[in-house]
């Protein structure tokens, strides 16, 4: 069985908003085995409140995401996205006080998380709810990357 | 005999948002890649900044846009557990392309980094 992977971006810009999208694929996929997404951010500005907070950055809440499409009226994935908000220093391999300044993410080896669905058809259809933009009260114009592993 | 390898192929990235596309031809004995992994001297930019797509014998192992910082690791992974496991490709003409783009990012600030792809092979020997 050969393994393939296929990417969505999905482009946000309001606070608190939600982005409906689909992705389209290939009808001899017989398995969804995993979902992993990223986050590249375009303007952000951490508010003063947050900026100090080096724990809290760390694996910050972005948004929500939820997949259908896996069966018919089936929700298959519903997960939370988190990205490290922390600017990571240039001396890669300092620590300090035993806390490594290299966003958690990093730290282990990525793992996508298991999805496990049969697809129905071949669209999958799915929104992203924004959490950051509406929590920090601006409107962050961010990319989210959903990558889905097939079979 | 088989025996696992590890190769090494570096670039550098010069300009910001360049896409920079480089092919890597691999050892002539080379019967499977089982793993790869990606690092940089600049670690901040490659992981806020680099997507990219990998190809081995132009079948493709991550899509175009593929974030860099999905298929790299950090000290707390064991080191026997650190390359990305790439599923079982026919290694064909042993050609692995790398087309590599820099990204605007609001949390690092461009500057001349070098890139560096790790190839985990497995090598039939004589």
């Amino acid at each position: 069985m050969k393994k393939q992977i296929i990417l969505q971006q999905i482009p946000v810009k309001l606070a608190g908003g939600y982005t409906h999208f689909e992705i389209s694929i290939p009808n001899s996929v017989n398995l969804i085995s995993a979902v992993t997404t990223g986050v590249n951010f375009k303007t952000l500005n951490v508010p003063v409140g947050f900026a100090n907070n080096y724990f809290l950055l760390q694996k910050f809440p972005v948004g929500h995401i939820r997949l259908q499409g896996g069966r018919p009226t089936n929700w298959f994935y519903d997960g939370i996205v988190r990205e490290n908000l922390y600017p990571v220093l240039t001396e890669t391999f300092y620590t300090k006080n035993n806390a490594m300044t290299l966003p958690f993410s990093f730290h282990g080896r990525h793992k996508s998380e298991l999805a496990n669905s049969i697809p129905a058809q071949t669209r999958i259809t799915g929104f992203y709810k924004d959490n950051i933009g509406k929590l920090f009260n601006q409107n962050i114009e961010y990319t989210v990357t959903l990558t889905l592993t097939i079979q | 005999m088989k025996q696992q390898i590890k190769k090494r192929f570096d670039f550098s990235v010069d300009a910001a948002l360049a896409i920079v596309s480089r092919s890597f031809e691999l050892d002539k004995n080379t019967t499977k890649v089982t793993g790869i992994l990606m690092t940089s001297d600049r670690e901040d930019l490659l992981y806020y900044r680099g997507t990219q797509k990998i190809e081995l014998n132009a079948e493709e192992i991550v899509p175009e846009k593929y974030e860099s910082k999905l298929l790299m690791s950090g000290l707390n992974a064991s080191v026997n557990d650190r390359y990305y496991d790439v599923p079982p490709i026919n290694v064909g003409n042993r050609i692995l392309k790398i087309e590599y783009t820099d990204n605007a990012s609001a949390l690092a600030a461009f500057t001349a980094y070098r890139v560096s792809l790790y190839v985990e092979c497995e090598v039939e020997n004589q």
